[in-house]
């Protein structure tokens, strides 16, 4: 592992996650790297880099997942270190080892440890072995003769998942044991079809769960905190669209359990840079999840609270810095919320839509962390998120406030987004009483549906609408035959 | 020419009175050649512009469900058919992947292909015509 000061970062990534590290990159004084693929050309992040260098691929996304060619291009822009951001090759621990093979600072935890926790079913296994908790379980490979038997121990409700799996594909939900073996059947070639991987684990569900998880961060000096909570219990397709801290399902001392329980892991397993530990929470009860090694997507809810830049703190650990703060110093302050705004369509199933931004104004008094600019193209290549809306209030009631005004204020035009969805979502009911889990979406259909335009509004659409319309406007100018004729009669 | 505003399923006529003043300042509004965007009471809506000729025309069944249209956007996994193929209602055309799932467009009724738009591994928008069928030979 190389460390040590360096003067210039690259970041092997795009969209707002880019944009997001190159500011904290330039305004620590140091040079700002890029690597882009033509798609993305006049993104946000272009504006902020000193250097820039194109990459390909037979798509869009295997380019970001190439990384020879990322490595070559860091190396012929003079980059001292690379930050890999989210997603593409950020936990992939060939990827680190190849940075480092290269004299280049991989900005994140060490490749050893990247394997460790981003394995889910050695991750159990090592959180397991420590005394923490983790949901029971039964793992088909410990012994795959008795897997059927030892799943059926567990009692219903359980959860099917694939060993390789990820991103809620292959996994089932078995609430009648009568189905089990059929159930494991079809899992398995889920997973077969997926990941090209049949092994499977189950482990006992927990029904509505929320999603809870701690931020933790740990330097090259043995130094390991945790910067508080976050709870993603707000899911679309398993996949997080609203974020906020700290969690309203947490009391004081919960909150302080969970969140030493995550730091207890970090320090076992000698973590080094920002990570987060992720736990299903459901009747008074936590248990482990997976860890991920890496800066999340929702990490500015953590920054609001706490007062620090995160992808700061990342890049002071990679110089070999220590921690510069103690644990009773990471202080809670009031009430953050992110809103993760998608090109997609609710009404249909939160399918992806596509399409030119016309227009993109980011509301006053709100961060806004911009994936695409206006005029640009959002396309299928990449995943539908097209920025981050991020709002900090007193307590949870007034970031509710703040979260509906600055969606009301956000304006997207060209395209088809899921900020209507968004407002409907902050005033249901269940989120507002703080009642949220996994499922809730799922199970609000009327939160989807678009809401019926009465007459009047229909009527008030139509004049603001017309005097914008060139071939309206055309007509109105158009003098009227009659009042042409009239207009040459002189007495 | 006047024409009309389509919002939803309804077709509001749109005109501007002779005289009308320009657009005032008001909420947000963009006009991209096709629909017009507007920003009101913190919702955006998208009403689509059809002039008087075109409007009429459509209404008249210009359109009709002979062309199978990508439900969203997405890459063609593989084709079933071939020009010439007489389908059935039912039958899959076209197997496309989105969001990472596979989804087959089928046949929305009886007919011949007429031709197909699109090849394996080819990316479209929302849509996009994928595959035109004619009428059944009598």
């Amino acid at each position: 592992m190389i460390t040590g000061r360096f003067t210039s970062v690259l970041v092997a990534n795009r969209g707002e996650i880019a944009a997001r590290v190159l500011r904290t990159v330039k305004a620590l004084g140091l040079r700002g790297l890029l690597v882009a693929h033509e798609v993305d050309a006049g993104a946000p992040a272009f504006a902020l880099a000193d250097d820039v260098r194109w990459i390909s691929g037979p798509t869009p996304v295997a380019a970001f997942l190439d990384a020879a060619q990322i490595v070559v291009a860091a190396r012929d822009m003079g980059a001292e270190a690379i930050h890999p951001g989210y997603g593409f090759l950020s936990e992939n621990p060939d990827f680190a080892r190849s940075v480092a093979a290269a004299g280049i600072t991989f900005i994140g935890p060490d490749p050893e440890t990247i394997e460790l926790m981003g394995d889910k079913v050695r991750a159990r296994a090592f959180v397991e072995a420590l005394g923490f908790p983790v949901a029971p379980s039964a793992i088909e490979d410990e012994d795959p003769a008795t897997f059927v038997e030892r799943a059926r121990a567990l009692g219903a409700p359980i959860l099917i998942k694939p060993s390789a799996g990820g991103g809620g594909k292959g996994m089932r939900i078995v609430r009648d044991l009568a189905a089990l073996e059929a159930e494991i059947d079809r899992a398995r070639s889920e997973a077969l079809r997926y990941f090209g991987d049949g092994r499977l684990f189950v482990e006992r569900y927990i029904e509505r769960p929320r999603h809870i998880e701690v931020q933790v961060l740990g330097d090259r000096h043995g130094g390991v905190l945790h910067l508080h909570e976050r709870e993603c219990s707000l899911q679309r397709r398993f996949q997080k669209v609203v974020e906020e801290a700290p969690s309203p399902a947490l009391d004081d001392a919960a909150r302080a359990r969970i969140c030493e329980v995550a730091a207890g892991i970090a320090r076992s397993a000698a973590y080094v840079g920002a990570g987060t530990v992720e736990f299903v929470y459901g009747a008074g009860a936590f248990y482990f999840l997976e860890m991920n090694t890496r800066l999340q997507v929702e990490h500015p809810v953590t920054e609001a609270i706490t007062g620090l830049d995160l992808v700061a703190e990342q890049i002071r650990i990679a110089q070999g810095e220590p921690l510069a703060f103690r644990q009773a110093e990471v202080v809670r302050n009031g009430h953050a919320i992110e809103l993760r705004i998608c090109a997609e369509d609710a009404a249909r199933d939160f399918s992806p839509t596509t399409g030119r931004v016309l227009r993109l104004s980011p509301p006053p008094h709100a961060r806004f962390d911009a994936g695409v600019s206006e005029g640009a193209g959002v396309t299928a290549a990449f995943d539908s998120m097209i920025g981050k809306l991020v709002v900090h209030g007193l307590d949870r009631t007034d970031a509710l406030a703040k979260a509906k005004e600055a969606l009301a204020g956000l304006v997207v035009f060209g395209l088809r987004t899921n900020i209507g969805f968004l407002r409907r979502l902050m005033a249901d009911p269940a989120v507002t009483s703080g009642a949220i889990h996994t499922g809730l979406i799922a199970e609000t259909p009327g939160l989807t549906a678009d809401p019926a335009i009465d007459a009047a509004l229909a009527d008030r659409l139509v004049a603001l609408a017309a005097p914008h319309i060139p071939d309206l406007q055309r007509e109105r100018r158009r003098v009227p035959a009659l009042h042409a004729a009239m207009g040459a009669w002189r007495n | 020419m006047p024409g009309f505003l389509i919002i939803g399923e309804t077709a509001y006529p749109a005109a501007l009175a002779p005289g009308a003043p320009p657009a005032a300042e008001g909420p947000p509004v963009l006009f991209d050649g096709r629909d017009v965007w507007v920003h009101v009471d913190g919702e955006t809506y998208q009403l689509q512009w059809r002039d008087a000729i075109t409007h009429h025309a459509e209404a008249a069944g210009g359109e009709t469900d002979a062309v199978c249209r990508a439900p969203m956007p997405g890459v063609v996994i593989a084709i079933g058919v071939a020009r010439g193929d007489q389908v059935k209602a039912g039958d899959t055309l076209v197997v496309i992947e989105s969001m990472k799932l596979e989804t087959a467009v089928k046949a929305s009724r009886n007919g011949v292909v007429e031709s197909v738009h699109v090849a394996v591994g080819q990316a479209f928008e929302r849509d996009a015509p994928l595959v035109t069928l004619t009428e059944e030979p009598s």
